[in-house]
């Protein structure tokens, strides 16, 4: 068979339509977990490690893993296996089916589709969701001077990356292993995070809610950014961790500004100033009107911005700008931040339309009945 | 030629000719996503055509008038009439100085 040379139009849509599954399978289709297939999944793994059968313990959250661990733990019941179990899945699936993509697709297609599939649902699943956790958890556990519990590699918060982009040369036929299907029904089961001991494989389920920004980054300035059924949850700002009651205080607007800049931590601080309503950052940066649009946008300037919100002790002579706007469809005022090219040419409409990315003619013919 | 129109940080831009793109019809359209279920979305009684291109620029075409709704209890954006007509989707940018760098304006 010859090599695949390049991908044709519709194998690219389907990079996209794989990778969207499987961020959706991890982060966006609830909390369900196939007990039978998990169960399956991890006898296959212990099994071809060359170790017996564990009993498979499921819990509601990452927290309960570790708990559970921890009581194996005082039972005298523990001891790791992750690392055997994980060489062997290595040898006998990953590595076999990246020999056999390897050995039919060019270079470049592997590395386009690893860049485009596996590259984006990491930067989701991995990155942005499954490593926050995992921080946290560590310094729970820490904190409460339990023995921490190396997470199992083969789940589907660590692993959604790496098989995504099986899964696409699976679907196009390029690969073909019974060991790789097995693996995949295993991570389709759920299985967010886990913990695997000689006798025991203690798993959770996946989050039952996710919130998240633009940036695909643990948010929400209403709720828990994420939530597990056994009542687990942890509080994100723009991808910044924060413990409930500050939390609470930045979102409400109830943090002085005075309590904002003496905040240690850099990058809450700045996570916090992000929040605040457009007066109150207005006059805690001390910002200047350079100029108000034909359509009342008013356009500010921030100088020495690091200083401004408390970054950096000196005043490094950086200028911001940003334009403040009323709603048309409710009494709130938006605050967006300018591009400091654009800003300091002093033209609120001209920041208008650079945002739109349309031409300031056309940013100015939209009528004011087409806007709400 | 119609106007463009402003939904939020959503704006529909009339063009006259779309890029290649795969074409589907729909007669509920999210045109403007959001993680927090706040989306703009366009809602026609008539079919209409979503087109997505490559470089994911989405575009729309519609044979009859739509409406541009924000599904949010409160805090929402006003309904407006779309002639029908074709139209860019831009999602509107802004600067981040905190991290210097330019992202899609969320609401």
């Amino acid at each position: 068979m010859a090599r695949l040379e390049r991908l044709t139009e519709d194998q690219e849509f389907l990079m996209a339509e794989v990778r969207d599954k499987w961020i959706h399978e991890a982060l966006l289709s609830g909390d369900g977990l196939d007990q039978e297939a998990a169960r399956v999944g991890i006898e296959w793994m212990y099994e071809i490690t060359g170790l017996k059968k564990p009993k498979v313990i499921y819990v509601d959250s990452p927290l309960a893993v570790q708990y559970a661990a921890n009581i194996l733990l005082i039972e005298g019941k523990s001891g790791q296996v992750r690392g055997q179990v994980y060489d062997q899945v290595y040898d006998q699936v990953y590595d076999q089916v990246s020999g056999q993509v390897r050995g039919q697709v060019r270079g470049q297609v592997y590395d386009q589709v690893y860049d485009q599939v596996s590259g984006q649902v990491y930067d989701q699943v991995s990155g942005q969701v499954y490593d926050q956790v995992r921080g946290q958890v560590s310094d729970q556990v820490s904190d409460q001077n339990m023995t921490y519990f190396y997470w199992a590699y083969e789940t589907l918060g660590w692993r959604a990356d790496e098989f995504a982009f099986f899964d696409f040369f699976y679907q196009i036929g390029v690969a073909e292993h019974e060991g790789m299907k097995k693996y995949l029904d295993y991570l389709k089961s759920g299985v967010f995070f886990s913990v695997f001991l000689t006798d025991y494989a203690i798993v959770c389920r996946r989050p039952q809610a996710i919130r998240r920004d633009d940036q695909t980054r643990l948010h929400s300035d209403q709720e828990p950014a994420i939530e597990w059924r056994d009542g687990y949850k942890l509080w994100y700002i723009h991808g910044q961790h924060f413990e409930q009651e500050l939390w609470q205080k930045i979102v409400r607007q109830e943090l002085t500004l005075k309590e904002l800049m003496s905040m240690k931590n850099a990058d809450e601080r700045t996570m916090a100033w992000s929040m605040l309503r457009p007066d109150r950052l207005l006059k805690g940066v001390k910002a200047r009107l350079i100029h108000t649009g034909i359509k009342g946008t008013k356009l500010y300037q921030v100088d020495n911005f690091t200083h401004a919100i408390g970054a950096s002790r000196t005043k490094e002579g950086d200028t911001e700008y940003c334009m403040v706007m009323d709603d048309t469809s409710t009494d709130r005022q938006f605050l967006e931040w300018v591009e400091p090219s654009i800003g300091k040419q002093a033209n609120a409409d001209l920041a208008q339309a650079t945002a739109w990315g349309i031409p300031l003619e056309d940013y100015l013919s939209i009528p004011a009945t087409n806007e709400a | 030629m119609n106007k463009p129109i402003r939904h939020g940080e959503v704006l529909l831009f009339p063009v006259q000719d779309v890029p290649t793109a795969k074409v589907t019809q729909h007669t509920s359209y999210i045109v403007g996503h959001s993680e927090t279920g706040h989306h703009h979305v366009l809602e026609s009684k008539t079919k209409f055509d979503a087109l997505s291109t490559q470089d994911k620029d989405l575009y729309i075409r519609l044979f009859a008038p739509g409406t541009l709704t924000h599904k949010k209890t409160v805090n929402r954006h006003n309904d407006l009439t779309v002639p029908a007509g074709t139209y860019r989707v831009i999602r509107k940018n802004e600067y981040d100085p905190f991290q210097k760098v330019m992202r899609e304006v969320w609401d």
